[in-house]
């Protein structure tokens, strides 16, 4: 009976866990995301000053946000989200406009879409 | 390199705990859903141990979640014999007072070779020697010899001992199976004195002798 009890209090401590991981996971995603759009506007009208800064502004968030997220996000994706910033980055210190927009809306995408596949939905369970 | 060791080893502990949890020492002492969850266990521990892209707290939590569905059925088994009976099934009675029983060997898909090879293993090379030969829901062979090795009977006088009532509950199948009915033991229950609502085993062999064990 002892065991059960236990079993239960973890299994309660895990579906509490994981909904809360997953709304702080999504809070993260979020700001990031407001980050980006920020990033990506001033990337468009050519404000290579602004773009300059947010870039290393961006790349610090990434490095504290990356180490948090590896624990429960798998190290490849979080690889390859370091990959795509920082191409974005080389990029637009180049003044490629066009190759770091598209290396910034790979990076968009993915950050978007981590919550997405680690939300309790049925299509991620199947 | 560093790293893999030291996945490895975490691992290793979370397994270890895990194995001490499900309470066996020895894999032949498995239930089928036990021997189930054990193998996934260690085929779940390998991947994040050797892959570095894994998150290792993926792998923790498949293993706690293996662990958690364990204990549950365990459970669930104890409390329920239709639970117990799917995730264990039954033990198959093979040599019959000393007769083989073939449909009971086709059901378990075993030959009459394995059945000599398994009393071999269990040091009884002489069939005739069997009285009863049960294979259990673990796999294991439980034999009761017609002589033991002095010559004299053994176990056979008595024969099998069949459970009646198990945690104050009647075992219907094994009435039936001794040609007995719920009326002829209460009967027997009335004579001895006993409530079937403090009985946690109740035995007979077949010489009839009764063998309770009762709820403190």
């Amino acid at each position: 009976m002892k065991k059960l009890v236990w079993a239960v209090i973890v299994l309660i401590i895990f579906v509490a866990s994981s909904f809360a991981i997953e709304a702080k996971l999504k809070q993260s995603v979020d700001s990031m995301l407001l980050k980006i759009q920020e990033l990506t506007n001033n990337l468009k009208n050519e404000n290579w000053n602004y773009v300059d800064t947010s870039f290393e502004e961006m790349v610090n968030i990434w490095e504290e946000k990356g180490k948090v997220w590896s624990v429960i996000i798998d190290h490849n994706e979080i690889d390859q989200l370091t990959i795509a910033l920082y191409k974005s980055k080389t990029f637009a210190n180049y003044r490629e406009k066009e190759e770091a927009l598209a290396e910034l809306k790979q990076f968009e995408f993915m950050v978007d879409h981590i919550p997405k596949i680690h939300k309790l939905e049925l299509k991620n369970i199947l | 390199m560093l790293v893999i060791f030291l996945r490895t080893i975490i691992i290793y502990f979370v397994v270890l705990i895990g194995m001490r949890i499900m309470g066996k020492s020895e894999i032949s002492q498995f239930q089928p859903f036990e021997f189930v969850v054990a193998i996934m266990i260690a085929d779940m521990a390998i991947i994040p141990m050797q892959d570095t892209g894994i998150s290792i707290m993926n792998g923790i939590v498949s293993i706690i979640a293996l662990l958690i569905v364990h204990i549950l059925i365990s459970v669930i088994s104890i409390k329920s014999k239709k639970v117990y009976k799917v995730t264990s099934g039954n033990p198959s009675i093979l040599i019959n007072r000393g007769k083989i029983d073939m449909k009971e060997m086709e059901k378990q898909n075993m030959t009459i070779n394995e059945l000599i090879e398994r009393l071999r293993q269990a040091s009884y090379p002489y069939i005739e020697e069997v009285y009863y030969a049960i294979l259990e829901t673990s796999g294991e062979l439980s034999v009761i010899e017609k002589q033991d090795k002095s010559g004299k009977n053994g176990n056979s006088e008595r024969g099998l001992q069949t459970s009646l009532v198990i945690n104050k509950k009647i075992e219907y199948n094994n009435l039936n199976r001794i040609g007995r009915d719920e009326k002829w033991l209460r009967n027997k229950l009335r004579k001895l004195r006993l409530r079937l609502e403090d009985i946690i085993l109740l035995s007979i062999d077949e010489q009839e002798n009764i063998v309770t064990y009762m709820e403190e």
